[in-house]
């Protein structure tokens, strides 16, 4: 009997295990930026900061919008979280990749600008352009050879336009079910439909990195 | 996501497959985004021959698929009346899902400025098929000097899909498509990416659409009862996931 109960515990801690592919930690605390330092009101006094290459895993750089993140105010008293990236290493032409994670309470939805040497603005990407991936939104931005006068920096802040709208995903999940008779042991799959609800904030983070584009080979796409 | 005219044993056989392959968080081919000012030259657009996508009806995570070949049994004869109504439907309403598909994106290019040439017939002719990986993708592209690129579309599913067999998985109207740009020469990407209209996996990386509420159905039962207003939920799905292959250039 006690190695019937032990072999129901085991199984029913490999069903915990067994249960999704992945899990996703859940960002708790305020839904809007509050800064925690004074706000500047001209984009040129905003720290730039190179754009990181991914890690040894190819993972690319993750950057938290929080209080801590820089005050950008280029009107009175609006406050927003701005990050400027220099894009002074980026070689061109190149395709400069944002991720917004959507798996917590919070998803940012960014807006980016690509500015240049004199921080005018040349080019927009409004959050509408963005597209989901499951609970995460991307886009590509591309930088071209060419283009005159070359873009020097990328700037994100959020797109007001979505701010306290939902976020919401509808995908399947599955689970793995481990079961025993005693004598035999074995699992099953099953699925089941879940619902997560986010909201647009101007806190969340987002991951960025940038590649040198060239059209890939069509021999080597699978 | 191949559903293609196949016998239901080939078929099911296919659908462990690719639920295998899924539950291990199988990564998706790379994504390329298309550079739009880098390739404005680009206006007029060879669309390759689509493959053939019958309708289909399918619980992916089915428990029957985990007790081998007996629950497999099990579970596609559980299906099989469905899927005979769907197919009965299919013919009564005259369902054409790529001709919804072919218009609808069709429409949404034109309006971007850019000129679709559609081989005729649009959707391929299963015997002579051509290779394709397991993500509809073309093995082979060859050279076309008629246009300024060949764009590959492939409806890898379209149907009626739960993600689970219990009644907290409601069947929703479900499509996906991948789509690759190529160079005329057939050698260089210009794009691709896959889109899903109604996320029946988690983590996919592929573009999601949320399924419409509005067609949402509990169990067969109510999926039946629905009748055409059903399919009317699958026009929209294929005219929704069109218009986003459209955003993407």
């Amino acid at each position: 009997m006690t190695a019937r109960l032990r072999t129901a515990s085991m199984a029913c801690a490999l069903a915990a295990a067994l249960s999704g592919c992945a899990t996703s930690a859940v960002q708790n605390g305020p839904l809007r930026y509050a800064a925690a330092g004074t706000c500047v009101d001209a984009l040129s006094a905003l720290p730039a900061r190179q754009i990181p290459a991914p890690d040894k895993n190819g993972k690319p750089a993750v950057f938290v919008f929080d209080a801590n993140v820089s005050c950008l105010s280029e009107a009175p008293n609006t406050p927003r979280p701005g990050l400027l990236f220099s894009l002074t290493g980026v070689a061109t032409p190149a395709e400069v990749l944002i991720d917004s994670s959507g798996s917590g309470a919070v998803t940012l939805a960014p807006l980016v600008r690509v500015l240049g040497a004199d921080f005018h603005e040349q080019s927009r990407y409004s959050f509408d352009r963005f597209a989901k991936r499951g609970r995460d939104f991307s886009i590509s931005v591309f930088l071209n050879s060419g283009s005159a006068p070359p873009a020097a920096y990328l700037l994100i802040v959020p797109d007001d336009a979505w701010l306290g709208r939902e976020n919401l995903t509808v995908e399947g999940q599955q689970r793995t079910t481990v079961w025993s008779t005693g004598l035999v042991t074995g699992a099953y799959t099953s699925g089941y439909e879940e619902k997560s609800v986010s909201t647009f904030s101007d806190l969340g983070s987002l991951s960025i990195q940038a590649r040198p584009y060239a059209a890939p080979a069509a021999a080597k796409t699978p | 996501m191949m559903f293609l005219r196949l016998p239901r044993a080939a078929r099911a056989a296919l659908c462990v497959l690719l639920i295998s392959a899924l539950c291990a968080c199988a990564p998706m081919p790379p994504k390329q985004a298309y550079n739009r000012e880098a390739n404005q030259m680009i206006k007029r657009i060879d669309v390759l021959p689509m493959r053939r996508a019958e309708v289909g009806l399918d619980i992916f995570n089915h428990p029957g698929y985990s007790f081998g070949l007996i629950g497999l049994a099990i579970a596609e004869a559980d299906m099989a009346p469905k899927r005979n109504w769907v197919e009965a439907e299919v013919k009564q309403l005259q369902f054409d899902g790529a001709g919804i598909f072919r218009d609808r994106f069709n429409q949404a290019m034109t309006a971007k400025g850019y000129q679709l040439i559609w081989s005729a017939p649009a959707v391929e002719d299963p015997a002579k098929a051509a290779p394709r990986g397991d993500w509809g993708y073309r093995k082979h592209y060859f050279a076309d000097a008629h246009a300024d690129a060949q764009l590959d579309v492939s409806i890898n599913y379209v149907g009626f899909a739960a993600a689970g067999a219990g009644s907290s998985a409601p069947y929703h109207p479900t499509v996906a498509v991948a789509a690759k740009l190529v160079s005329p020469d057939g050698k260089a990407v210009l794009m691709a990416d896959q889109i899903a209209y109604n996320a029946v996996f988690p983590k996919t990386q592929a573009i999601t659409i949320n399924a419409d509420p509005a067609y949402t159905y509990p169990e067969f039962t109510t999926l039946r009862a629905a009748g055409s207003k059903a399919f009317d939920g699958l026009r929209a799905a294929l005219e929704s996931a069109a218009d986003e292959l459209a955003r993407q250039y």
